[in-house]
C-alpha cells in the first residue's frame, strides 16, 4: 500500500478578488522510501499542495475537496490533537528559505530537541544527545550545538534546518526549495546530503522546486504542475529523455546546458494565467506554441499516454489499450 | 583592434575590522576583511564581461567598488566610454586654471584617453554615474513598493536634474519602458511593483538603469531570482540592449551555465582574486583551474542520466578576514602541493587571452601591466 495517496486535492484561497485555485484536482501516490519532485513556475500550486499534506494552510486557504491518505488517515479530516500528533513524527517538512525558518533567539539545539521532547516524552539530555547525532548525521561538528542560528552560514543553517526535520525520524520529509537561494557549490552539497539520507534512512520525501536539474538529481519520480494541476507525471528518466507536454518540453529546454553548445536557452513566453479566473481549456494554452482551438475550449485530462508516463495535452495521444 | 571601456587595475577594497576594547589594548594591528583583494581584467567595448564565483568572494563588491558604491582602498578603475569627455575636458580645464597641472598635462591625459575613476570628486562622480549604472539582484526588495512604476523610473531624472519639464520626463520614461521590453509602456508605468510579475519587475529595474541612457552596466545576479523558464528572457534583454545600443555589461553571477550562455569572457574569482580569465568558452570548455573545473562540475544540468563525476568542495564561504599563506585556494583543493602552502601561485597564459594562477600550469608569465587581451 502507498504510504502517502493524495486524490482530486483542491486547495483554494479566499482573498477579496474571490477564490483562488492554487490546487485544482491533482492525484499522486508514494511508497515508502520513494522521492517525488513536484516541479513548476512560482504559484504553480507546489508549496500549496504539500502545505495541504501537512495542513499547515495559512488562514484564508482552505482544502475544498480531494482526499490526503496518509497511512491509513484522511489529513484532509483530521484535526486538533490527532493532527498535532502526525505532525513533524510523521510528516516534517524542510522549509523554504533557511535564513529565516529559524529562530533568532533561539539555539539551534533547543529547537531540534523541542519536537523530540514533545513527541517523544524524553527528558532534555535524551533529547540532547539524539540532536548531536543528527548534527553529525547531515554534516556538522556537533560542539556547535549550541549556537544561534546567525552563527551558521547560509549552506549549515539549510543542514540544521534538515536535521530539525529528521529530528523525529519521519517517514516523509517534505523538501520545499532545498537549495533555492544557495551558491551551486553548497547546492551540490545538499543535494548530495539528501539524496544519502533519503537513501541511509528509507526516507519518503517530496521534493518541491522550480530547478528540474535538482529534481533529476533527487528523485525517481517527477510531477510537473502548472497553473494549479498536474500536466505531466512519470519517472524521472523518462520525462527527460522523452518529455509529453509542451510545457515539460519549454522547462527542459529554458536550462542552460554547459556541457553542450553556447547557446541561449529557449524561454516560455508569457505569464501563467490568474487562478481567480482560470481559462475555460487548458491552463496552458496561452503560452503554448501547439495551441489550436480545441485547447480554448476544452480541458485534457492526464491520460496514460505510455506506461506509467501520464499526460495532459490534447495532442499527445493516450495509450492504446 | 576593439577599444576598452574600462579598465580595472590591481584594485583593491578592505574593510577594517572593529576589534573588541580588551583586544585593542593587546595588539594595535588593524585587522583588515580583504573582500576584494587585487584584481585587474577589462572590459571592451560592447562586451559581456562576466565575474563567477561563490557568495563572500567579493565578486559583487568589485562591482560596486567599480560605480564607487563602495570606495576602493587600492588600485585603479579607468572608463573610456564616450559619456566621460565632456566631463573629463570640464576637470582638466578646471585643474589647469587653478594652477594644479600645466595645459601639456592635461592634453597628454586626455589623449591618454581613460577618466580615472577613484580621482572624481563627488558630484563629478554622480554625473559619470549617469553612464555607468547598475542593476540590482532581487527585484522584490530593491524596487520601492509604495512608488509607481513611472516614480520608480522617473527617480534618477528628477535626482539628476535632467529632462525640463513633466512632458519631458515622461517621453524618456515611456522610451525606457519600451527599451526594458514593457510594451505598451502605458499598461505598465502605473501599475505598483507588487501588480506585475517578477520577470517584469527585474525589467522595470533594467528600465530604471537605462532610462540615464548608459554605456556601461554592472548587473549583479539579475537572473538569480527569477524562475528558471523565464531567465533567458531577461537574458535576451540584455544581449538585445548591447546589440542595439552597444551597451558593456559587467554580468556577476555565481551561476557559471548562465555565464556560459550569455557572456563573452569569463574571469572566475576566489576569495578577492580572479584566478581564471578567458574567452567564456576557452574557459568553460578547457578549464585549467582546480576551483573551475569544480565549478562547472557541479553546474546543474536536467539529465538524470548524466553521471558526471561531481567535484564537491568541502566546506564554504572562506574567510576574507584569514586569508590563507600561498595559493588561497590551497585548504579547499583537490590537487594541492607543498609549494602552494607557501607561495602565491605565478599567474600564466594558457592560450591566447586566457590566463591562470595555479602552481600546477606553466606557461608565459602574465605581467600584471598586461593582465588583459
Amino acid at each position: 500500500m502507498a504510504l502517502l495517496e493524495v486524490q482530486g486535492l483542491r486547495t483554494y484561497f479566499k482573498t477579496q478578488e474571490g477564490t483562488l485555485k492554487a490546487v485544482d484536482g491533482i492525484d499522486f501516490n508514494l511508497d515508502k522510501g520513494q522521492a517525488m519532485g513536484l516541479a513548476g513556475e512560482s504559484g504553480c500550486g507546489k508549496t500549496t499542495a504539500a502545505l495541504s499534506i501537512m495542513k499547515l494552510l495559512p488562514a484564508n486557504g482552505y482544502i475544498a475537496g480531494g482526499r490526503i491518505n496518509f497511512m491509513g488517515q484522511d489529513m484532509a479530516k483530521v484535526t486538533g490533537d490527532k493532527l498535532r500528533a502526525i505532525r513533524w513524527r510523521d510528516i516534517s517538512i524542510i522549509f523554504q528559505g533557511a535564513m529565516n525558518a529559524l529562530n533568532p533567539v533561539k539555539r539551534v539545539g533547543d529547537q531540534i530537541t523541542e519536537p523530540i521532547i514533545l513527541h517523544e516524552k524524553v527528558d532534555e539530555e535524551v533529547a540532547m544527545k539524539r540532536a548531536k547525532e543528527l548534527f553529525e548525521l547531515v554534516g556538522i561538528n556537533p560542539a556547535r550545538i549550541r549556537e544561534y542560528p546567525h552563527e551558521f552560514s547560509g549552506g549549515m543553517r539549510q543542514r540544521v534546518m534538515i536535521a530539525m526535520a529528521l529530528a523525529c525520524k519521519p517517514r516523509l520529509v517534505i523538501a520545499d526549495e532545498p537549495t533555492t537561494a544557495l551558491d551551486v557549490m553548497i547546492q551540490a552539497q545538499i543535494i548530495s546530503l539528501l539524496k544519502n539520507l533519503q537513501r541511509d534512512l528509507d526516507l519518503a520525501m517530496i521534493v518541491i522546486s522550480h530547478d528540474l536539474s535538482v529534481l533529476a538529481e533527487t528523485c525517481e519520480q517527477l510531477s510537473i504542475m502548472y497553473a494549479g494541476k498536474i500536466v505531466e507525471r512519470s519517472s524521472s528518466r523518462a520525462v527527460f529523455e522523452d518529455p509529453q507536454h509542451p510545457y515539460t518540453k519549454g522547462l527542459i529546454a529554458a536550462f542552460p546546458n554547459i556541457h553542450g553548445e553556447k547557446i541561449m536557452p529557449a524561454s516560455i513566453a508569457g505569464n501563467p494565467p490568474n487562478l481567480i479566473r482560470a481559462p475555460v481549456g487548458c491552463r496552458f494554452a496561452e503560452r503554448c506554441f501547439m495551441a489550436k482551438e480545441i485547447c480554448l475550449k476544452s480541458e485534457p485530462p492526464l491520460v496514460e499516454v505510455k506506461p506509467g508516463h501520464w499526460a495532459a495535452c490534447h495532442f499527445v495521444p493516450p495509450m492504446k489499450g | 583592434m576593439v577599444k576598452d571601456i574600462l579598465v580595472v587595475k590591481d584594485l583593491q577594497v578592505w574593510f577594517p575590522m572593529r576589534t573588541g576594547f580588551v583586544q585593542s589594548l593587546v595588539s594595535k594591528e588593524q585587522r583588515w576583511v580583504k573582500a576584494v583583494d587585487g584584481v585587474s581584467f577589462n572590459i571592451k567595448d560592447r562586451e559581456i564581461f562576466c565575474l563567477v564565483g561563490e557568495s563572500g568572494c567579493g565578486k559583487t563588491t568589485t562591482g560596486k567598488a567599480i560605480l564607487r558604491l563602495v570606495e576602493p582602498t587600492g588600485g585603479s578603475v579607468k572608463y573610456y566610454g564616450e559619456g566621460k569627455n565632456a566631463l573629463m575636458k570640464d576637470m582638466l580645464e578646471e585643474a589647469v586654471s587653478k594652477g594644479k597641472i600645466t595645459k601639456a598635462q592635461a592634453d597628454k591625459l586626455m589623449a591618454d584617453g581613460g577618466l580615472d575613476v577613484r580621482s572624481l570628486h563627488k558630484h563629478r562622480m554622480k554625473k559619470l554615474r549617469q553612464k555607468m549604472q547598475i542593476i540590482f539582484q532581487d527585484p522584490y526588495e530593491s524596487l520601492n513598493p509604495k512608488q509607481s512604476v513611472y516614480d520608480i523610473i522617473a527617480e534618477p531624472l528628477v535626482v539628476n536634474s535632467i529632462g525640463a519639464n513633466e512632458a519631458e520626463r515622461e517621453k524618456r520614461v515611456v522610451k525606457a519602458l519600451e527599451d526594458a521590453g514593457l510594451r505598451p509602456p502605458k499598461d505598465y508605468m502605473w501599475r505598483y511593483p507588487h501588480e506585475v510579475s517578477g520577470g517584469q519587475r527585474q525589467r522595470v529595474g533594467i528600465a530604471g538603469a537605462l532610462v540615464l541612457q548608459p554605456e556601461f552596466l554592472v548587473a549583479d545576479e539579475p537572473v538569480s531570482m527569477l524562475d528558471v523558464s523565464i531567465r533567458s528572457e531577461i537574458l535576451k534583454l540584455m544581449l538585445d540592449l548591447r546589440d542595439q545600443k552597444g551597451l558593456a555589461f559587467l554580468f556577476i553571477t555565481h551561476d557559471l551555465g548562465v555565464a556560459y550562455v550569455f557572456s563573452d569572457r569569463i574571469g572566475i574569482m576566489y576569495l578577492g582574486k580572479i584566478v581564471e580569465l578567458g574567452p567564456t568558452e576557452d574557459v568553460v570548455k578547457h578549464p585549467k583551474h582546480p576551483y573551475t573545473k569544480a565549478l562547472i562540475s557541479v553546474v546543474p544540468t536536467p539529465d538524470p542520466e548524466m553521471r558526471r563525476e561531481k567535484i564537491i568542495l568541502k566546506g564554504e564561504r572562506p574567510d576574507p578576514s584569514n586569508i590563507p599563506p600561498g595559493c588561497r585556494f590551497h585548504p579547499r583543493c583537490p590537487f594541492v602541493m607543498d609549494i602552494c602552502r607557501k607561495e602565491p601561485p605565478q599567474t600564466v597564459f594558457v592560450s591566447e587571452g586566457h590566463w591562470v594562477s595555479c602552481h600546477l600550469e606553466k606557461g608565459e608569465p602574465v605581467a600584471t601591466e598586461a593582465k588583459k587581451s
